[in-house]
């Protein structure tokens, strides 16, 4: 248990080389590749961000429920969403379930394979789209109608016999006009 | 979860002893009973070569809470270092050090260590954490650098490595 001086102490690199090949630097980064970039171990129960880094779920928990303000990734601090992390499953993997421990892992999301829509045109959305707007436009103006000086926000009337006054007057009599123009042409068409 | 900052520190001791950069020592404490006690280690960073602090050997302390690696160790320079961004009690004042500035767990013991020997010779005076130091690096920087030859003298390597590995 206890260290030996010589391997705690200046570059032990060549003494731990076990090939003796002189690429022990390569080869351990290799393997370190899919470490957890928390726990520095082989990731366990493996989850991928959508910013591409690797932790153990556990980890990766731990982590994001210690800020719930501020979830970022541990290693470069992009946004990081429990549910939008993306599961890995290798090849053999223990046949424990994962989801039996506490938080789950979250679920892979499948999507199906675009196919290309033959039924969808973009003249059948486009009609759908043009036609809500000549239904709703005609209640934007009635809205506008009816609630004139209702809100706060809006600057105190000028004074009556002013320019302005009579500017709005004018205003006020064109849109109501339209607005009971707009009214009967729905009522008869 | 003590499970978490446990395993990691059994892996950033297995990654140190297999490889880690020249001249700096690392390794967690004993307990009276001669166990190791990894949440508390022992480390001394070489001063930087071709800079007013080579030579010189500079024991800290690294203390590890229960959430490690969620919150970033405390790093306490032993005895106190001359730095302006040393605070009086030898704590260290670095955004890499601070859980709410730049700390973020993928960082290992190893970046912490790196990162603090470049702080050495980068001070930040942006952020002081002790006054003589910081008072003397901005009004008399020759005086400054005496004063940081004479602590790399007096914490010379040799000696330190002797005491510290035995």
């Amino acid at each position: 248990m206890n260290d030996t001086s010589s391997n705690e102490q200046g570059s032990s690199k060549q003494a731990d080389d076990p090939n003796g090949s002189g690429f022990a630097p390569e080869s351990s980064s290799n393997n370190e590749t899919y470490d957890c970039n928390i726990c520095l171990d082989t990731a366990k129960d493996p989850v991928i961000t959508m910013c591409g880094h690797l932790f153990c779920w556990p980890c990766l928990v731990q982590w994001l429920d210690t800020r719930p303000n501020n979830q970022v990734c541990p290693v470069c601090k992009s946004g990081v969403q429990a549910d939008k992390v993306i599961p890995l499953y290798g090849r053999g993997g223990n046949n424990v379930d994962p989801r039996t421990k506490v938080p789950p892992r979250p679920k892979g999301q499948r999507t199906e394979a675009q196919q290309g829509f033959p039924g969808f045109t973009f003249g059948d959305g486009g009609g759908v789209q043009f036609s809500l707007g000549i239904g709703v436009f005609p209640f934007g103006l009635f809205a506008q109608f009816f609630n004139g000086g209702g809100f706060d926000r809006r600057p105190d009337p000028p004074e009556p016999g002013s320019r302005q006054y009579q500017e709005e007057r004018f205003l006020d009599n064109v849109f109501m006009y339209l607005g009971i123009f707009f009214i009967l042409w729905l009522l008869l068409v | 979860m003590a499970g978490i900052a446990q395993s990691r520190l059994a892996e950033e001791r297995k990654s140190w002893r297999k490889d880690h950069p020249f001249g700096f020592i690392a390794k967690p404490s004993k307990n009276p009973d001669g166990s190791l006690n990894l949440f508390n280690w022992e480390c001394a960073i070489p001063g930087k070569k071709d800079t007013i602090w080579e030579g010189g050997l500079y024991k800290i302390r690294m203390v590890f809470k229960d959430d490690f690696p969620s919150t970033p160790p405390k790093c306490k320079f032993e005895p106190p270092l001359f730095h302006p961004n040393v605070y009086p009690s030898g704590t260290v004042c670095l955004s890499l050090l601070d859980e709410n500035k730049d700390w973020k767990p993928s960082i290992s013991i190893k970046h912490l260590l790196v990162g603090i020997q470049d702080l050495l010779n980068n001070p930040n005076p942006e952020d002081p954490a002790q006054a003589e130091a910081y008072q003397i690096y901005c009004q008399n920087r020759t005086e400054y650098e005496k004063r940081v030859r004479r602590e790399a003298a007096k914490y010379n390597a040799e000696l330190i490595q002797r005491q510290m590995l035995g």
